[in-house]
């Protein structure tokens, strides 16, 4: 009798959690796959014209409080249409704040399109954000807006990594309306950038009719109008900290939130 | 095999090993371990020893877990534990409960790092990745050659995070169970 108590003990206590068989994998206890491509699908389908407005969020690491409580503001709001997470969801690339995050994530009620930062690109990083979410690099468009989402994570793919794609999207997107560019590292980091490509980047986005570039990484809240375009660097998000890009026919109004309280602001 | 760094790691860690040795310097219960999960590999095997009055153990040995493409995956791990209390059972053996101890998981998987790669503005441009720590909490029971155990496993970063967060994660998310079984010689 006693015996079989042990063992059923044994079978309990081990089945209160799963069984995770090492942080060095890129083994996910998640099913969700292609989220990128699956959000983009739902934002075309909300048929958006020239007003519509989107969240912006960042550098949510392993602050879970802030990124549920922001998600919960961005749930209590009908007018916003879908979210953009500029990168660093994780602290070190492990498949389990991949985990973590994506079970959080599915709290969201908007669509959302998700882009790689430094720390997702740690480890088995890459891999599991293409098992994830998919390609790094893709873009969508919805009548007359444009939204181009890249890696620019340079020096965490420093063997792989060119900016060709990215050019070469920004260059054929003159047609459209409105260009908005997404990546995580600010395109004038002199730490991830050479002097020269920076340049290249702000010709690339001054001559090629981009409206909008965003980017995460720095922490910190910053608006500035460049030659051409602006761009905006999410902050991270403590302290409840997003933005909200307003666009009302066309026209851009930027909207910083902290603590539940969002007001406009300009460059 | 390893890189300076990584020799270092490992030297650390038979330093560990023999400074832990003397503990038990008057007769040890030899030990080989079998475990499944907790952050040790899909299957790791493990050498080790307990003191006489058995309430130190320690391990060290590898973990094999793979890749969705099917490449192998390594690890070092070096586990300790401290058994206060060891319930007698009479012939049916004993029982251990419960245990705590401390692991560390090492990999020289080159995607992971204990120093930032030279293209990184500084070696410390992120924090190490290559070892992590956990903290098991177990159960066994025993007879004289035999053991089966299970453990959960807390890892380092999900401790900070859940302490950052005020336990905002599900403790399901945080540990992960692991079984094994260990044989004394």
């Amino acid at each position: 009798m006693k015996p079989l108590v042990i063992l059923l003990t044994l079978v309990i206590f081990a089945g209160c959690a799963e069984f995770k068989n090492s942080p060095f994998t890129d083994e996910l206890k998640t099913n969700t796959r292609n989220w990128n491509a699956q959000s983009v699908e739902k934002i075309r389908a909300l048929n958006l014209n020239d007003t519509f407005k989107i969240a912006t969020i960042s550098d949510t690491h392993s602050n879970y409080n802030d990124l549920r409580a922001v998600i919960q503001e961005i749930n209590s709001r009908s007018d916003i249409d879908f979210v953009i997470h500029l990168g660093d969801f994780t602290d070190r690339g492990y498949n389990f704040e991949y985990d973590i995050f994506v079970d959080i994530m599915k709290e969201l009620n908007k669509p959302s399109v998700v882009v790689i930062g430094n720390h997702d690109s740690i480890g088995k990083g890459p891999q599991l954000y293409r098992r994830v979410f998919g390609n790094p690099d893709f873009a969508f468009d919805f009548n007359g807006t444009k939204v181009i989402v890249t890696n620019n994570n340079r020096l965490d793919f420093i063997s792989s990594w060119s900016a060709d794609w990215m050019f070469h999207e920004v260059s054929r997107s003159r047609d459209f309306d409105r260009v908005i560019v997404a990546h995580h590292v600010d395109p004038d980091s002199t730490n991830y950038f050479t002097t020269t490509q920076v340049m290249q980047f702000d010709k690339l986005y001054s001559d090629s009719k981009v409206n909008l570039v965003l980017n995460g990484h720095q922490h910190a809240f910053w608006l500035r109008a460049m030659t051409d375009y602006l761009s905006l660097q999410v902050p991270r998000i403590e302290n409840r900290q997003y933005n909200i890009l307003d666009f009302e026919k066309g026209e851009l109004h930027v909207w910083y939130c902290q603590k539940g309280n969002c007001q406009t602001v300009a460059p | 095999m390893f890189g300076t760094v990584k020799k270092e790691i490992v030297r650390l860690w038979l330093l560990s090993l023999l400074v832990l040795s003397p503990l038990s310097v008057q007769a040890v219960e030899w030990q080989m371990s079998l475990q499944h999960a907790g952050f040790m590999g899909e299957t790791s095997v493990a050498a080790g020893f307990e003191n006489q009055a058995r309430w130190f153990g320690m391990d060290i040995g590898m973990g094999f877990s793979s890749d969705s493409d099917g490449k192998s995956v390594r690890q070092i791990n070096l586990k300790t534990r401290i058994q206060p209390f060891i319930w007698g059972l009479g012939k049916y053996g004993e029982l251990i409960l419960p245990y705590v101890g401390v692991q560390a998981m090492y990999t020289d998987d080159t995607a992971f790092f204990v120093k930032s790669g030279n293209e990184f503005p500084e070696d410390e441009y992120y924090d190490f990745t290559a070892i992590r720590f956990g903290i098991p909490l177990g159960m066994s029971w025993r007879n004289e050659t035999w053991a089966v155990y299970a453990e959960y496993v807390l890892l380092d970063t999900d401790l900070i995070a859940q302490y950052n967060t005020e336990s905002a994660l599900k403790y399901q998310d945080i540990t992960s169970a692991s079984v094994g079984l260990r044989y004394y010689f």
